[in-house]
């Protein structure tokens, strides 16, 4: 094997980019519930939460789920732009949403053009943002220690972490995925992570 | 759905020929579902990921009998990139066999293999 670090670590960025791994609420219609409120024609909500939350986590999996019931579906992000080509497929007939993530970077104007459109055309909508937008509210994305857990154990299921996982949300400002990411030093470094995982 | 993949060693030099088979044993309900192989490399680590694939092939696709049957496949690997396992970045080659699910998450099953220079 060629280089320092280990041939696999289960806390790569790409094993839980938004949509790799199931939603692992407690509750386990709790996306159904979710979907069936968002998805709705004409519905308009926004998720709120911190960095690394599950925000656009959870945009992906009303994405899959809006996808399986045959829905048209366009997804975007703020800091893109709008993307007008895929929003014309929005006026096709049938169920459609829309989905925005980090929508508090894109012009206030446009945001409103885009809620104007997609309630014209009786079409869902969904933003994620970081702050309040004045749209009700689908989810306050928050992660907590036993959610953690459960991440941590979908992507690394023999490994056990005694001390669970508050201190370190709490030192990361509930941010998961730099959570994650400290997991990931921690198998490299060889330090006492990488003890537990067999 | 189980696949198993049975490569012939698991080490190889650049630009050699890579030889295996895949058996499939699929579920009576995913016999007309697509099945592809994949022979790739992928990057991973704590940024975005790349990847690339040096071979593709269907092995199903609603034919029950290629479904459920033993495929022998080769291809000769390309000289880069060579497997690297970093800290920061890790290149990781494998042989990837995917049943398509239409309505549900696809079946992935991943055979590792290292690409590279005898030491």
């Amino acid at each position: 094997m060629i280089g320092p670090g280990r041939a696999t670590n289960p806390f790569s960025a790409a094993r839980f980019v938004p949509g790799r791994i199931p939603w692992l609420a407690r509750d386990p219609q709790h996306l159904d519930r979710l979907a069936a409120r968002a998805l709705a024609p004409g519905a308009q909500h926004q998720v709120v939460g911190v960095h690394g939350s599950g925000k656009s986590t959870l945009l992906a999996h009303l994405e899959s789920v809006a996808r399986r019931h045959g829905m048209t579906v366009v997804r975007f992000r703020g800091s893109r732009g709008v993307p007008m080509h895929a929003l014309a497929r929005v006026a096709l007939r049938g169920p459609r949403v829309v989905l925005v993530d980090e929508v508090e970077e894109l012009a206030p104007f446009a945001f409103t053009l885009v809620r104007a459109f997609a309630a014209s055309l009786d079409a869902s909508l969904v933003g994620s943002a970081h702050r309040d937008l004045g749209l009700p509210t689908l989810l306050h994305a928050r992660v907590g220690a036993e959610t953690a857990a459960r991440v941590v154990a979908h992507l690394a299921p023999e490994a056990s972490f005694p001390g669970g996982f508050e201190e370190r949300l709490a030192r990361h400002g509930g941010n998961l995925r730099e959570v994650l990411f400290e997991l990931y030093d921690e198998l490299e470094a060889g330090t006492s992570a990488e003890d537990r995982v067999r | 759905m189980s696949a198993s993949i049975h490569l012939e060693g698991r080490t190889f030099v650049p630009g050699s020929l890579l030889r295996g088979r895949v058996s499939l044993e699929p579920l009576a309900e995913h016999l007309g579902r697509r099945v592809e192989l994949a022979v790739l490399w992928e990057t991973e680590g704590k940024g975005d990921t790349d990847m690339g694939v040096v071979y593709y092939r269907v092995l199903a696709d609603g034919d029950e009998k290629a479904a459920s049957s033993e495929h022998a496949f080769e291809v000769t690997l390309p000289f880069l990139p060579l497997s690297y396992h970093g800290v920061l970045l890790k290149i990781g080659w494998r042989v990837r066999v995917r049943r398509l699910a239409p309505l549900g998450d696809d079946f992935v099953h991943d055979e590792p293999f290292e690409l590279g220079w005898p030491p």
